[in-house]
């Protein structure tokens, strides 16, 4: 039966938008006789390899070839043969044409090009169809310093893994999925229950990137993660004979060496159908062990070797998750700490590329990661509050905040600031955003570090250090300039009524910068979030984040009291004058 | 509560069977500790004193030797599968020792403790009870008195011990072989330990990651408080291997212990350091455990990492005892292999449960046979009552091993080619027979 061909709407829209001649994979996902093309990847110059950092499960399918030339049928071969997986791989082309580019598919049959038709699928639907599986655990790992030794100990814990002493276990449950050759492959559950059961079964199990919010749908995917945890077996089965086992020995090797001492901090993804068996995600959870030590083996070898003798260099390599928009699937990349993000620009620019992301936005920096439910750290803000409103209709065009944002307000971390700190959290809301967008690596600033910058430059005297005065848009100009490196644009306006001429530069930023608003002025602070306004009648609504509440992290009561909310225009006073900072977002990456 | 203790009756034959001697016996009481009564499973008296030339035998009870009788317990503690203990000692004298020599009693009982306390991977003094059951036997009015000794508040209590015609307990029996395979890397500094000292570590190490694993009794996992009784199916264990005894089933349950990631010591906190020397652990240990029926799951996890960290100190210590000075720390030898001695299991003569001895490379069961008279006083036959349950490693294998990881370099290579020409050689036999048959077709027809 042949294959059923799904293309994500993602990997159509990026291809959409190529303009320049090249070749690429295609990576895909079966099940059922279906296979979900979701990723791509184009090829450049040296040889490069993005298949571990691919969530397992998703695997080379076939090649794209972008471009009007004729397709070079020996080259497609080349490439046709590095896909393993199936022996029907795709091939696919892309005519660059003059509205937009032209994709056909076809299956290569015995060496015969067939041309397919396709469905595309929206990222939702994968998903709903799909789940995520984290696989965390650590390993420690010792190796004498040379690129054999560390090849060798990484081919041995990968042997390892193969021996059938692996056992995977859902944490805070007693289900255990065990190795193939035992009796029960899996304990802690009767029957042969699919993944989608186990879902169900214990909410512990699961975990989703929106906690507490899983039946509302917002603009970000709702993706269900599953948490596996794997151990190791460290006893044999009574019964096997195994005529080389032998009591204890111990073998004493007194070479002075300089050893390579880490721990592996294993943490791993899978996709896999809903429908799957439990049982079968054995073997898919292994594979993605292997894929994350091959990734890991790659960026540990790299460390040594450019390290050129000095050991001080070598540092933990660290597991960052990136689910970038418009992508549509997980990347995983794993820096070390000589990877500062300066000096990693050309690598991401590369990737950028390869992955046909814009080039604009940083999405591969360390503050890009995908933050999993399970280790939201710190400080539990509130995330994107607005984004369970209902939507409004005002006939207008909306423009929103693009990415995350935490909402800061009054009363967090112990503080009293009611009564004079509202510019301040505004201006922490906005340092969260460049913070979450991977702008910067800088901590968001508190009121000390936003008092001491502004003493620092000049602006105010050194009295204002720990005083309780308030700041304006014009210091928070300053502050994300210094702090963060970000210009903005200030607009002024003398009343409140006149923010309804202001519609179109809003529009404009939020489409172009997608970055809050911090508004000040003669009366009180607040972050303008978005913008609904109708260019024919002039009526206008403001998204607007409040940071006068003083209560708990309470989302309900947050926008129930309209502490996050839409506003009319005479939600501004007009008898007060205004004044809006808009940061401009840089063009980086 | 009175503490007491049940036995099989035939042990008062035992007891009866010093009474000839003119001068009193001392031994060590063996068994399981529960929370209701404890279980003894055999009585091994204290071989004669030998250690001082000019006293040849023991005449009074004020001449036993409080070290002698400890080491005695010492020794005995390593022949015992985890979850055994010696539980006391018992004096075979007609002299009434409650009053006479109540201090020689307490001396005694206090020596076992420190020795048995010394060396804490042989797990020798049970968790909750520190009580040492005294028993004096005397032959010449055929009864006996039982007491119990708290060394921690030296307080003597009245015990009860109970020796019942044909008493049998319960007992489940659990399996597991616990896999070593391990290398420690020895950080520069200590790299001038003893091996003594570094292997103390390595068993600490292996006792703290026993006690954070998953313990499966026949692939199931369950809560700590359940007992394991309610575990699995029973099965009954052949007769070959229990030997001469009733065919009670015995509930025999294989454990499969599972641990979790770990990370790499917190003492190191550089990514790179400088090693002196690598400890490469190799091997097996093979448990056999008895617990009585009402032990629960967390019993039996307790029971097991005891056994492994029992029997690998047991022969660890016999191990440094065999080795004269100079082998314990040889700078000039670069690479060492040290056999460990192997764990065989000895069938006890009154009951189901097995102890063990250990073995040196190149010992047979008979060198087993003179150690369990002298220690445990029991005659066993080769054939039915010593099973090898480990396996002697292969030397030459061993000795290629150790080779191997020193200059994996050189050597990397080998086995690649060794198995090409065997693959080739095997492709080259295949196209011969090939051809021979091709003949032999056409020649018949």
């Amino acid at each position: 039966m042949p294959l059923k061909l799904t293309v994500s709407q993602n990997v159509i829209n990026r291809l959409t938008n190529v303009k320049e001649t090249c070749t690429g994979n295609l990576y895909g996902i079966l099940y059922n006789n279906t296979l979900i093309i979701v990723g791509l990847y184009m090829h450049s110059k040296g040889k490069t390899d993005i298949i571990n950092g691919f969530p397992t499960e998703i695997d080379m399918y076939g090649v794209i070839q972008v471009g009007n030339e004729i397709m070079d049928a020996e080259k497609v071969k080349q490439i046709m043969n590095e896909v393993d997986v199936t022996d029907t791989p795709l091939y696919m082309s892309c005519k660059i044409g003059t509205r937009s580019n032209v994709i056909e598919a076809y299956f290569n049959i015995n060496n015969r090009l067939e041309h397919t038709n396709f469905e595309i699928i929206a990222e939702t639907d994968i998903y709903s169809q799909f789940v995520h599986i984290r696989l965390m655990t650590q390993l420690p790992f010792t190796s004498a310093i040379t690129t054999d030794s560390i090849k060798e100990n990484f081919l041995n814990l990968r042997k390892q893994l193969l021996n059938g002493q692996t056992v995977f276990n859902f944490p805070k449950t007693t289900i255990y999925i065990m190795g193939n050759e035992c009796e029960n492959g899996l304990v802690g559950l009767s029957g042969d229950p699919t993944v989608r059961e186990i879902c169900k079964e214990s909410s512990d199990v699961i975990e989703g990137c929106i906690p507490n919010d899983r039946k509302k749908k917002g603009p970000t995917v709702e993706m269900d993660v599953l948490r596996i945890i794997m151990l190791k077996k460290v006893t044999r089965e009574y019964g096997l004979d195994n005529s080389k086992a032998h009591a204890p020995v111990l073998h004493i090797d007194k070479h002075p060496y300089k050893s390579l001492m880490l721990t592996l901090n294993i943490d791993a993804l899978s996709v896999v159908h809903r429908d799957e068996k439990v049982v079968n995600l054995y073997s898919v959870l292994v594979e993605s062990c292997c894929r994350f030590l091959r990734l890991v083996e790659g960026v540990i070898l790299n460390n040594v070797e450019t390290c050129s003798g000095d050991y001080s260099l070598i540092s933990q390599p660290e597991t960052f998750h990136f689910f970038p928009e418009h992508c549509g699937h997980f990347i995983t990349r794993i820096y070390t700490k000589r990877n500062t993000e300066d000096c990693m620009e050309g690598t991401r620019l590369k990737l950028h590329k390869q992955l046909l992301l814009p080039l604009n936005r940083p999405l591969f920096r360390r503050a890009n990661r995908f933050v999993f439910s399970g280790d939201i750290q710190g400080n539990g803000l509130l995330i994107n509050p607005h984004e369970r409103l209902n939507p409004v209709k005002n006939g207008g065009e909306i423009a929103l905040v693009k990415g995350k944002y935490s909402y800061y307000h009054y009363c967090q971390d112990n503080m009293d600031d009611n009564g004079w700190g509202c510019a301040y959290r505004s201006l922490q809301t906005l340092a969260s955003w460049f913070r979450f967008q991977g702008y910067t690596n800088r901590e968001v600033p508190t009121f000390y570090d936003i008092q001491k910058c502004l003493v620092d430059i000049g602006d105010k005297p050194s009295n204002f250090l720990g005083s309780k005065q308030w700041i304006g848009s014009t210091e928070v100009n300053f502050v994300l300039n210094s702090l963060l490196n970000v210009t903005s644009r200030i607009i002024y306006v003398s009343s409140g009524e006149e923010m309804e001429s202001k519609g179109p530069d809003l529009i404009y930023h939020f489409k172009n910068h997608g970055s809050p608003i911090m508004i000040g002025g003669g009366v009180l602070a607040h972050t303008i979030l978005g913008v609904d306004y109708n260019s024919i009648t002039g009526e206008i609504k403001f998204l607007i984040l409040d940071p006068h509440y003083t209560g708990s992290e309470d989302l309900d009561l947050i926008l129930k009291k309209g502490w996050c909310g839409w506003k009319p225009l005479k939600f501004w006073d007009k008898n007060a004058y205004y004044n809006m900072c808009l940061p401009q977002v840089p063009t980086c990456i | 509560m009175v503490r007491s203790a049940i036995a099989d009756d035939s042990f008062l034959n035992y007891l009866e069977s010093f009474s000839k001697l003119d001068y009193p016996t001392v031994g060590l009481i063996l068994g399981q500790p529960t929370p209701i009564k404890d279980y003894i499973v055999h009585f091994a008296r204290t071989p004669p004193f030998t250690g001082d030339g000019s006293n040849k035998s023991l005449q009074r009870i004020a001449d036993i030797s409080e070290s002698w009788v400890a080491d005695h317990a010492r020794h005995a503690t390593r022949m015992l599968p985890g979850g055994m203990y010696v539980l006391g000692i018992f004096f075979v004298c007609n002299e009434d020792l409650f009053t006479v020599y109540v201090s020689k009693l307490k001396s005694v009982v206090n020596q076992i403790n420190k020795k048995l306390a010394s060396n804490e991977f042989l797990h020798g003094i049970p968790l909750d009870v520190t009580d040492k059951l005294i028993l004096i036997y005397s032959p010449s009015s055929k009864s006996y008195i039982c007491k119990s000794y708290n060394p921690g508040n030296d307080v003597i209590s009245s015990a009860n011990i109970k020796f019942e015609p044909n008493f049998s307990v319960k007992w489940l029996q659990l399996e597991c072989k616990y896999e070593l395979d391990q290398v420690f890397p020895i950080v520069a500094f200590k790299a001038n330990w003893p091996l003594k000292k570094h292997m103390n570590d390595i068993l600490k190490y292996i006792n703290n990651t026993l006690k954070g694993g998953v313990f499966f009794f026949d692939g199931e996992v369950k809560d700590e408080t359940d007992s394991l009784e309610s575990i699995g199916k029973k099965r009954k264990v052949p007769r070959t291997k229990l030997g001469h005894h009733d065919n009670n089933e015995v509930k025999l349950l294989q454990v499969t212990i599972v641990l979790p990631g770990e990370s790499i010591s917190s003492e190191i906190n550089t990514p790179t350091i400088d090693c002196g020397v690598q400890i490469r652990l190799g091997g097996h240990v093979a448990t056999k455990l008895w617990l009585h029926p009402k032990a629960t799951v967390k019993d039996a996890s307790l029971a097991i990492i005891q056994d492994i960290g029992r029997s690998l100190a047991a022969r660890l210590d016999m191990h440094w005892d065999s080795l004269i000075e100079e082998e314990q720390d040889s700078p000039e030898d670069i690479n060492t292999v040290h056999e460990t001695p192997r764990r065989v299991l000895v069938n006890l003569p009154s009951s189901k449960v097995t102890l063990s001895d250990y073995l040196f490379p190149g010992e047979g069961p008979q060198e087993a046979q003179i150690s369990l008279k002298e220690l445990l006083d029991i005659d066993i036959s080769e054939e039915n009552g010593i099973f090898d349950i480990e396996g002697q490693a292969d030397l030459t294998d061993l000795y290629r091993e150790g080779i191997e990881a020193e200059s994996d370099d050189l050597l990397q290579k080998l086995p690649n080619t060794t198995n090409k020409y065997i693959y080739f050689s095997g492709l080259g036999i295949a196209f011969i027979v090939l051809i021979i048959s091709l003949l032999l077709h056409i020649m018949q027809n």
